[in-house]
């Protein structure tokens, strides 16, 4: 199936590694031009690893989400580079783990600039700069559905981000852009790697309960993502795919 | 993009014409073989036909989907001539359009048999091949009013929701062998179907169908119907083996219309 993504450009932020880095991949096998940001220099190495095989469709920034001057940098780099831009996938570290009632306010103002306005900033940023036909993906969580334990500021957080989304998927719908939240479940991220090893038994027994029975690969969450952010997609907006091997116990 | 599903075999209900039959097509051009099915024998024929004139594998078979015995027995025959359902696609026709109060019993009863139990048991019957082999698709089409109730659409509204259910149900039970199910609920698409419902509010209102259309575009946010190819694209997408971690779903292809996350 020829996604249509040849000489798109797209925009994957957290595309050091993990869900992110799975995405900008896929994107740059389907033929997209790809900008890659992250926290950390990683944005520069991985880019320029990737480079080897996809040459100059792909290039790395630093920038913060958290940062909003790093938000304008960041869309400029994107614009400088190509001239346009018609997807977004906005991945990103989730906030820390902590029970409500151990989580203080600035833990809170802390998460929110991170995994809400840092996303909503991004998003209203790229959306001018997008053409017709283009699309923003948003990375969530199944807790944007069922809180997940001692995840309060996920939990908190996320369902929020996804109904800005649908917000914005009904603002944007008239120009033909498309707004979609993607749900992983648990997968095999190098960060949930490290929190299951961290835990044995406590993963193997949150795993188990997984229908499945077994973690999603950052490939399976990627290969969908790609797929959603598409032209062939073009019909998808306004709504939530979840990918989590049948975890979640609700409708 | 490699779907990784060339030479399975794909059972597609109501493919004569409308969504199935894109479906169908859409399918094919994975290089899955289909078989297109439908009450409507001639047009199964010509999908079947569409796909093998583009030089890829399909066949059709005709039943009425309300007549369980024989959808059990059609899959057992595909079976038995080598041909095991790998991707089943449940698509039932619609019922009359009707408010949900004030329906005999019997209407209940006959749709309920053609629009649920027909997938019931058809599922059912493709389930022991998906379990040897370790791999299969379940793909079951709704309609938004699973999730928001579609005025005048009384039937279609009780009887699809309890395949919400069902879907859910059954994705858990056969995740262990790896077998994946799945809803996908379309908003409008440009089908037959729709232009008939169109036409029927407007006699019923006494009101120009164009003047149905275009209140209907503007309710949806991308202000205009889907393309049966946005549905396919989907539901094909759904049968890959990429999509090998998405189970217990419902995605919508909808433009936006349902107006809930």
């Amino acid at each position: 199936m020829d996604l249509r993504l040849t000489d798109r450009v797209a925009l994957v932020t957290g595309g050091s590694s993990g869900l992110g880095l799975a995405c900008a991949e896929q994107l740059l096998a389907e033929g997209a031009r790809v900008l890659i940001t992250s926290r950390s220099e990683r944005a520069l190495e991985v880019a320029e690893r990737l480079a080897t095989e996809h040459g100059d469709r792909v290039r790395g920034l630093v920038a913060d989400l958290g940062d909003a001057d790093a938000c304008e940098r960041t869309t400029t780099a994107v614009t400088e580079a190509w001239g346009r831009l018609d997807v977004l996938v906005c991945s990103g570290g989730g906030p820390p783990s902590s029970s409500f009632m151990e989580t203080s306010d600035d833990a809170w103002r802390q998460a929110f600039d991170q995994v809400f306005l840092g996303p909503v900033r991004l998003a209203r940023a790229c959306v001018p700069l997008m053409e017709p036909g283009g699309c923003i993906g948003l990375v969530l969580s199944n807790s944007v559905y069922a809180p997940i334990s001692e995840l309060a500021l996920s939990n908190g957080l996320r369902p929020g981000l996804a109904m800005a989304a649908k917000t914005l998927s009904d603002e944007v719908a008239p120009r033909g852009l498309r707004v979609v939240g993607l749900v992983p479940g648990r997968i095999a991220t190098p960060r949930t790697v490290a929190v299951d090893e961290s835990s044995p038994e406590v993963s193997a027994a949150r795993n188990r309960t997984i229908p499945l029975g077994r973690l999603g690969t950052p490939e399976e969450f990627a290969s969908v993502a790609t797929f959603m952010v598409s032209p062939v997609a073009s019909y998808v907006t306004g709504t939530c795919v979840v990918i989590d091997g049948g975890a979640l116990r609700t409708y | 993009m490699d779907l990784g599903i060339k030479g399975r075999h794909a059972l597609v209900l109501a493919a004569g014409g409308g969504l199935g039959s894109t479906i169908a097509q859409t399918l094919a051009r994975e290089g899955v073989r289909v078989t297109a099915a439908d009450v409507d024998a001639e047009g199964a024929d010509r999908t079947a036909e569409a796909i093998q004139a583009d030089g890829a594998e399909a066949s059709s078979v005709s039943w009425d989907l309300g007549d369980i015995d024989q959808g059990r027995s059609t899959v057992e025959r595909l079976a038995a001539e080598g041909r095991p359902v790998d991707i089943l696609v449940n698509i039932t026709g619609g019922p009359p359009p009707s408010p949900v109060s004030g329906q005999s019993p019997d209407l209940w009863r006959k749709q309920f048999e053609s629009m649920v139990m027909s997938v019931v048991t058809l599922s059912d019957a493709v389930l022991p091949h998906m379990r040897e082999q370790r791999w299969g698709r379940i793909i079951t089409s709704t309609s938004s009013g699973i999730i928001a109730p579609i005025p005048n659409l009384g039937l279609s509204n009780a009887l699809r929701s309890q395949l919400v259910g069902w879907s859910k149900t059954l994705a858990r039970e056969v995740a262990a062998d790896n077998i994946t199910s799945n809803l996908v609920v379309p908003g409008r698409i440009a089908t037959p179907r729709i232009s008939f419902l169109d036409q029927a509010k407007a006699e019923r209102e006494g009101r120009p169908v164009d003047d149905v259309q275009q209140e209907s575009w503007a309710a949806i946010p991308m202000g205009r119907y889907g393309r049966p190819e946005e549905y396919a694209g989907a539901v094909a997408f759904l049968a890959s083996e990429q999509a090998s971690y998405i189970t217990g779903t419902t995605m919508r292809i909808d433009g936006g219309l349902i107006a809930s996350i």
